[in-house]
């Protein structure tokens, strides 16, 4: 059972109005494209090549709109590039929590009881621990490395999902459609994924892109503390971190530019989930 | 003023000095006619005025007034990073450790910033023909801080107690000393015997092996790890610990009782360490710094070009090394090797990543300035990207080829080793990964465990070029990250260590500059400078490539 397509055209009249869903979608969009054809855009070569450091912490001029950072590279080819590392690793993450995080809170949701009380203290206990310090701990274990970044936060914010998308399924379980299924005879699994999740869903997608804007931040405050990205790479987090030691010498423009990149990102993507969830609960 | 009081040694005058025509000390007895004639021009100035301007009363315009006492002079220090492992005679091995050891400590010998042997605790030696016996005159009238003259037995104590049994001594192995070898023959005479004639033996118990610091034979009969900061850091150094509070600042005082001549020295020196260059730099900014110890060229951008401060820069040893793991491919073909040698500007580097201040390395590790370097041995290897792709090409690497190339992250090592990378990329399809670490985790895990790979690791200045080439190099060498095992150099490194004579010693030099500079167990693409950054009305401040300091003849102006 699934709910009437009247719903959905509603929630999208609803955000066709809103100027909170369109400002952030605009955002992310932009950001998307960049991260997408950002070598095709990007004025410069965002690697550089040795001779540029010639030309290192070249103020903004015309030549450089955003100046030039440490090794003399390009700081716009730099940040409209880094979109990609922080991008695809924070959509990677967030998918995988949600999926892990998706079916954990099926299962504890459906059967409640005991596997709740178990499994529930289990994401408790791992909620306790501050997201950015589980990470690094687990990243130390692991070794420093993109998928480590990936599977790292991903499991992090499994139980978090999972304790919303809980909470919705104890709403769901106990009507009529669910004892339907379960007089039909279907299996649990098949109750979990046919019946209830389709109705859980705005749950879902709310949950994910506000864990979206999240991951970005956890994924760049990691390259930031140096986890997970190569040097030469351009991401945001490294950027800032290589270069903030020079804002004592007024040299601020290759951690502004970045730092305004991440802001820019996660408002925007702030403003999606908010149009996105306004939708819903209309 | 930007002041760049750069005191590079010239090759010329080293020529001089190998040729007979001139005496290392040369320069330094020019500065001290120098000073001398300045002293004597004030001197003649006062005599030839008014007698009374000598008064601590003066009288002017018919009033009559008293001078007060001239007020207490401080120097504020600031030293980066924090001493790894506190002021621990035996266990020092930074140069926040040794600098700040430096003040209250002395050795028999200091090993000056111009490769000088200069006597201090050890007022003269000589060896025995063979190089093998050295005799060491110790200086007369030195107290230690607690009033305990020093002899001859506090130097036997301090060469054969704990230092010498190897945890932590900087260069026993390669110097050819064990424990047991100094003998005191009187009070004032101490005998070394070594293992192994060394020609360089006094910068072996100069402060270039820092922990060799004499201490009272006491201290060492009842040394325990903590005992040196518990007995109040007694030394025979100028300056007395007033307090000291590890990782945060240290505040000495004038010694009163100072063998040397200290008339001019600063009443008070106020160390402060900071764990970061930007933390520093801030404190200096905000005045409460009258000197930088040492600062990068890329962590002191903010201070270079402001009027208002002098930076200094001596020309040093310190060195980076880019090692190959010699025994995995694509590495283990020295072809490979050589390519990556000619594709890198080194000048380009210099000028890019330490601001200029630095000088162009051979990939050996005999510094131009060490008097047995020999000049003439091999050319000054240049970039060569079609020279280097061809090697790669005749070596089976034509299409190129990826390593992991990782380093630690201490000052500029993470930029270049992206410089590095993006200097391979010209090359056909060469991918060089890099992997940057702290030091805890590089030295644990990365350094001496390549396997296939590359990496960066740093040198610190040595007065003599002994332990670069030995425990990096030799085939059993315990810091040999390229795991490169050659018996021709392990017998040149012999015949360098006991050479008797310069001349013979530069001639085993040009062999080893040769057989390095073609075989490339590592790049050494430059060496890099020492840069303190001063108030502009703040002098004679001193440092050596290793990072001693020395405050006692330095002051303010205006």
């Amino acid at each position: 059972m699934t709910i009437p397509s009247a719903s959905r055209v509603q929630r999208w009249a609803v955000l066709r109005r809103s100027a909170t869903f369109w400002v952030g979608a605009g955002i992310t969009l932009m950001w998307v494209f960049f991260a997408v054809f950002g070598e095709l855009i990007a004025p410069f070569d965002p690697l550089g090549t040795p001779q540029d450091v010639l030309n290192r912490l070249d103020s903004p001029s015309a030549a450089h709109w955003f100046g030039t950072d440490q090794l003399g590279r390009d700081v716009l080819s730099r940040v409209i590039v880094g979109a990609r590392s922080a991008l695809t690793v924070a959509l990677a993450a967030t998918a995988l929590g949600t999926v892990c995080g998706t079916f954990l809170g099926l299962v504890v949701g459906y059967f409640g009881g005991i596997v709740d009380d178990i499994i529930g203290r289990i994401l408790d206990a791992f909620l306790s621990i501050p997201l950015v310090i589980t990470a690094m701990i687990a990243l130390t274990a692991l070794g420093p490395n993109t998928l480590g970044v990936v599977i790292v936060i991903g499991l992090v914010f499994t139980p978090l999902i999972a304790k919303t998308v809980r909470a919705a399924v104890l709403a769901e379980r106990h009507l009529d459609y669910v004892s339907a299924a379960q007089l039909r005879r279907e299996g649990p699994l098949h109750i979990m994924l046919v019946e209830i999740l389709p109705n859980v869903t705005n749950v879902i997608t709310v949950e994910f892109t506000v864990r979206l804007g999240y991951a970005i931040f956890t994924v760049l405050a990691l390259s930031f503390l140096g986890f997970g990205i190569e040097p030469s790479v351009p991401d945001w987090g490294l950027a800032i971190a290589q270069h903030y030691g020079f804002l004592t010498g007024d040299i601020w423009w290759p951690v502004l530019f970045p730092a305004l990149a991440i802001a820019s990102l996660v408002v925007g993507i702030n403003l999606l989930s908010d149009g996105i969830a306004q939708a819903y609960e209309s | 003023m930007r002041d760049k009081a750069k005191k590079r040694l010239d090759q010329e005058r080293v020529d001089e000095y190998e040729a007979g025509k001139t005496s290392r000390r040369k320069p330094i007895r020019l500065g001290v006619l120098l000073g001398m004639s300045i002293l004597l021009m004030g001197f003649l100035a006062s005599a030839c005025g008014d007698d009374d301007s000598a008064d601590a009363t003066t009288t002017t315009a018919g009033e009559t007034t008293t001078q007060p006492p001239a007020a207490p002079v401080t120097v504020r220090v600031g030293v980066n990073p924090t001493p790894a492992v506190g002021i621990e005679p035996v266990l020092i091995n930074d140069e926040a450790g040794l600098a700040v050891f430096g003040q209250t400590a002395q050795y028999l010998v200091f090993s000056d910033d111009e490769l000088n042997a200069i006597p201090v605790l050890a007022e003269s030696w000589e060896s025995n023909a063979a190089g093998d016996v050295w005799t060491f005159n110790i200086r007369q009238g030195v107290t230690f801080h607690d009033g305990t003259p020093l002899t001859a037995a506090d130097v036997v104590a301090t060469f054969n107690g704990p230092i010498a049994e190897g945890n932590a001594a900087s260069a026993y192995g390669t110097f050819g000393v064990s424990a047991g070898s100094a003998v005191a023959l009187d009070d004032f005479t101490v005998q070394f015997t070594l293992e192994q004639a060394s020609s360089a033996f006094p910068f072996f118990v100069s402060s270039d092996n820092y922990n060799s610091a004499i201490l009272p034979a006491s201290f060492w009969a009842d040394y325990a790890e903590g005992s040196y900061a518990q007995g109040g850091f007694n030394g025979t150094g100028p300056w007395i610990n007033e307090s000291y509070d590890p990782g945060v600042s240290g505040v000495y005082v004038k010694n009163p009782n100072y063998w040397g001549d200290n008339s001019n020295q600063p009443d008070r020196m106020e160390v402060t360490f900071f764990d970061t260059e930007a933390a520093a730099v801030t404190a200096f900014q905000d005045g409460r710094l009258d000197v930088i110890h040492r600062i990068s060229a890329s962590g002191g951008q903010a201070l270079f070009d402001d009027p208002s401060n002098t930076v200094q820069s001596i020309s040093t040893a310190q060195h980076r090394q880019i090692y190959f793991d010699t025994t995995s491919p694509p590495f283990d073909d020295k072809r490979v090797r050589q390519a990556m040698a000619l594709m890198l500007d080194r000048q380009l580097l210099i000028d890019g990543l330490l601001g200029g201040f630095g000088s162009v390395g051979n990939d050996h590790p005999i510094w131009e300035f060490y008097p047995m370097h020999d000049s003439s041995a091999v050319a000054q290897r240049e970039e060569n990207l079609a020279e280097a792709q061809s090697l790669l090409d005749a070596a089976g690497y034509a299409d190129g080829f990826t390593a992991a190339l990782d380093t630690l992250s201490f000052n500029e090592l993470e930029a270049l080793a992206q410089l590095v990378q993006s200097s391979a990329a010209q090359l056909n399809n060469v991918n060089l990964v890099v992997g940057v670490y702290d030091s805890g985790t590089y030295y644990g895990d990365y350094w001496l465990a390549a396997q296939g790979s590359m990496g960066i690791v740093n040198y610190g200045h040595r007065g003599v070029p002994n332990v670069y080439l030995g425990a990096p190099l030799l085939s059993e060498g315990t810091w040999n990250a390229s795991h490169w095992a050659n018996a021709e150099y392990d017998a040149l490194f012999d015949e360098f260590i006991t050479a008797p004579d310069l001349d013979t010693q530069r001639g085993v030099a040009g062999q080893i500059q040769t057989l390095l500079n073609d075989e490339v167990p590592f790049i050494v693409p430059y060496y890099v400078d020492f840069i303190s950054v001063m108030k502009s009305n703040f002098s004679g401040f001193e440092t050596t490539g290793m990072g001693h300091f020395d405050v006692v003849s330095s002051g303010f102006t205006g």
